[in-house]
């Protein structure tokens, strides 16, 4: 139950950092009837997707360093092989694209609550690690999920752009479903 | 990576090629097929296919992320494969083979072979 909440706890703080930006400003769909300029534009967009990926990586590499529980690193070979694999494809556009993805509030925002995630897994060890593990994999993935096709791909405006997030998002699905399974199988360590 | 199979798959090019001789090849009623399955949206596209000993079965995947059939017993098994990389299965048997992608198991596909085997319509 207390990885239940503290799981809460990382989606509330994560929908702050999707979200928050956007309270001010009204949901992404009012904003572009409402105003001209998006919550976000196409540079912070590829910045924000680039920066959670890697972050995903990160909590996979640990996962391996720590764990010993076969789901939990089979689901974590897959986080690296899959978000590498994305993030290798987001870099190929922006090269072809010839742009520079945008840091911006929510991309640290990010980065520093995954950091603070990163510290607490490493206090963290056998069920303990896997049930936190895979608990917060489930939040990130279905915030990830929801992001991308409530917030981003309503706003994104190049067409590249759109499509590797929409083809991205059929992965961040599929691991969503592989993270319910691990998560349900750790609650019952 | 060396399965029996593949060296059957040499015999049986040569015969197809006619290097044993061309009374040999003039027997095969009908040529080998090249069947493609394309791997797209997480799924095996066909998920079911039937195909005739001596065919090839090639798998194509169309997604971001790298998959990687494998029969379930273990007995056939692609190398990872990449966007837009293939993996081309001689098909030697005959039998319903059930595939899945071992780094997503959801993924599941079927190859019937059935017929007459290329290779014992061409032995002397
Ligand atoms: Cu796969």
């Amino acid at each position: 139950m207390k990885n239940l909440l503290k799981s809460f706890t990382y989606v509330a703080l994560a929908g702050t950092i999707f979200f928050g930006g956007m309270v001010t400003t009204g949901c992404a769909a009012d904003n572009m009837m409402k105003q001209d300029k998006p919550a976000f534009n196409d540079l912070e967009i590829a910045h924000i997707a680039y920066t959670a990926g890697a972050l995903d990586i990160r909590y996979a590499h640990l996962a391996l360093a720590l764990s010993k529980n076969p789901e939990v690193l089979k689901f974590a070979q897959l986080m690296i092989r899959d978000h590498t694999a994305i993030n290798n494809k987001a870099l190929a556009l922006v090269k072809k694209l010839n742009i520079t993805p945008q840091d911006n509030a929510m991309s640290q925002q990010l980065v520093k609550g995954g950091e603070d995630i990163l510290k607490e897994f490493s206090q963290l060890r056998g069920n303990a690690f896997a049930k936190r593990y895979a608990a917060n994999e489930l939040g990130y993935h279905k915030l990830v999920v929801k992001t991308i096709d409530e917030t981003f791909l309503p706003i994104a405006q190049n067409e590249n752009l759109k499509a590797l997030l929409r083809g991205a998002n059929k992965t961040f699905k599929v691991h969503q479903g592989h993270a319910e399974t691990m998560n349900s199988n750790a609650e019952k360590l | 990576m060396t399965y029996p199979h593949i060296h059957k798959l040499v015999l049986v090019g040569l015969l197809m090629m006619g290097v044993f001789g061309g009374e040999v090849v003039a027997q095969t009623t009908s040529l080998p097929q090249r069947h493609v399955v394309k791997i797209q949206d997480f799924a095996f596209q066909p998920p079911q296919i039937t195909v005739a000993p001596g065919d090839t079965v090639v798998w194509v995947n169309k997604d971001f992320v790298p998959h990687f059939v494998s029969l379930a017993n273990g007995r056939w098994q692609s190398d990872v494969l990449e966007e837009d990389k293939t993996w081309e299965l001689l098909v030697d048997e005959t039998g319903s083979f059930h595939y899945v992608c071992i780094f997503h198991p959801e993924m599941a596909g079927e190859v019937t072979a059935h017929g007459h085997s290329a290779l014992s319509l061409n032995q002397p």
